[in-house]
């Protein structure tokens, strides 16, 4: 994986989000893993995060979407998972439009944040139970 | 590189709207003594850009596999509720007799309204109606479903 570094040594939000990314699949036995697509119908091209369950014909949840201005800010969009947009808001107070994250380490700790909400253990634990039943079914 | 995931993720505890509608179906099977075969088809569709999981209901006649009838589809996303039915205008004026104008979208938001939903859809006139169809076409005469 490619390491875009920035001027002042900062990691690229987009490296950062891909290595991430990566790292889902190992804990859920590849049932659930998660996945970058770049939108580039934006400018600046918009990221989005998504969880993808495999067994169910890779069924595809977006958690949030990223955007950022070389390298950072990072913006934040929470608009397709509200109630992850509510969960964060309740720790770190409410923002206007999008959440900014203006460092690698604030990037990193929002990152934190949302894979350690309830709403993402409700969301992945869904998606393994669905999966499962799922597969018992097309088995059966 | 850091790990920002927790350690493990588990599942979570509770019925799925799909394995209530199986168990549901699966009576209707038995009613009919398996002349009307209920077969529940899963998959995903994209809505609205994101991901439902879709699950229809076929009637279907074992011994005639060319016959079969999509009685309803259920919907939902990662979150197993709301639940949405899309049932056909008769059905849904038997379900909901009061609502006025042409729907055929109806929102059920927990396990505890799912399962009067399902019973008024497979206890419904139109239920029996449509089931009847099909066990004259087993050469059974219209028997309907016995509740």
């Amino acid at each position: 994986m490619s390491d875009l570094q920035t001027n002042n040594n900062q990691r690229h939000p987009l490296t950062i989000l891909r290595e991430q990314a990566s790292l889902l699949g190992s804990k859920t036995d590849n049932v659930v893993v998660a996945k970058v697509i770049e939108d580039d119908s934006y400018d600046p091209p918009k990221y989005d995060f998504y969880l993808i369950a495999i067994p169910l014909e890779n069924f595809h949840h977006r958690l949030f979407s990223i955007q950022y201005e070389i390298p950072y800010p990072v913006f934040f969009d929470f608009r397709k998972e509200k109630k992850l947009e509510q969960e964060i808001e309740e720790k770190r107070g409410k923002w206007k439009w999008e959440l900014p994250a203006y460092s690698e380490e604030e990037f990193e700790s929002i990152l934190y944040e949302i894979f350690h909400s309830e709403r993402i253990k409700k969301v992945i634990g869904s998606l393994l139970t669905l999966s499962e039943e799922f597969v018992a079914e097309a088995g059966s | 590189m850091k790990d920002l995931w927790l350690n493990k993720y588990d599942k979570v505890a509770g019925k799925t709207p799909g394995s209530i509608l199986e168990k549901q179906a699966a009576r209707l099977g038995e009613k009919t003594k398996h002349q009307v075969e209920p077969v529940v088809e899963q998959s995903r569709v994209l809505l609205e850009e994101e991901n439902s999981l879709w699950h229809r209901l076929l009637l279907t006649i074992p011994t005639r596999p060319m016959y079969q009838y999509g009685h309803f589809t259920m919907l939902h996303s990662a979150d197993f509720y709301p639940v949405f039915f899309l049932v056909d205008e008769e059905m849904m004026r038997e379900l909901q007799p009061g609502r006025i104008g042409r729907h055929s979208l109806l929102r059920v938001e927990s396990e505890e309204e799912l399962q009067p939903v399902l019973q008024g859809i497979f206890n419904s006139k139109e239920t029996e109606r449509v089931v009847g169809l099909l066990q004259a076409q087993n050469g059974n005469g219209s028997q309907g479903v016995k509740k």
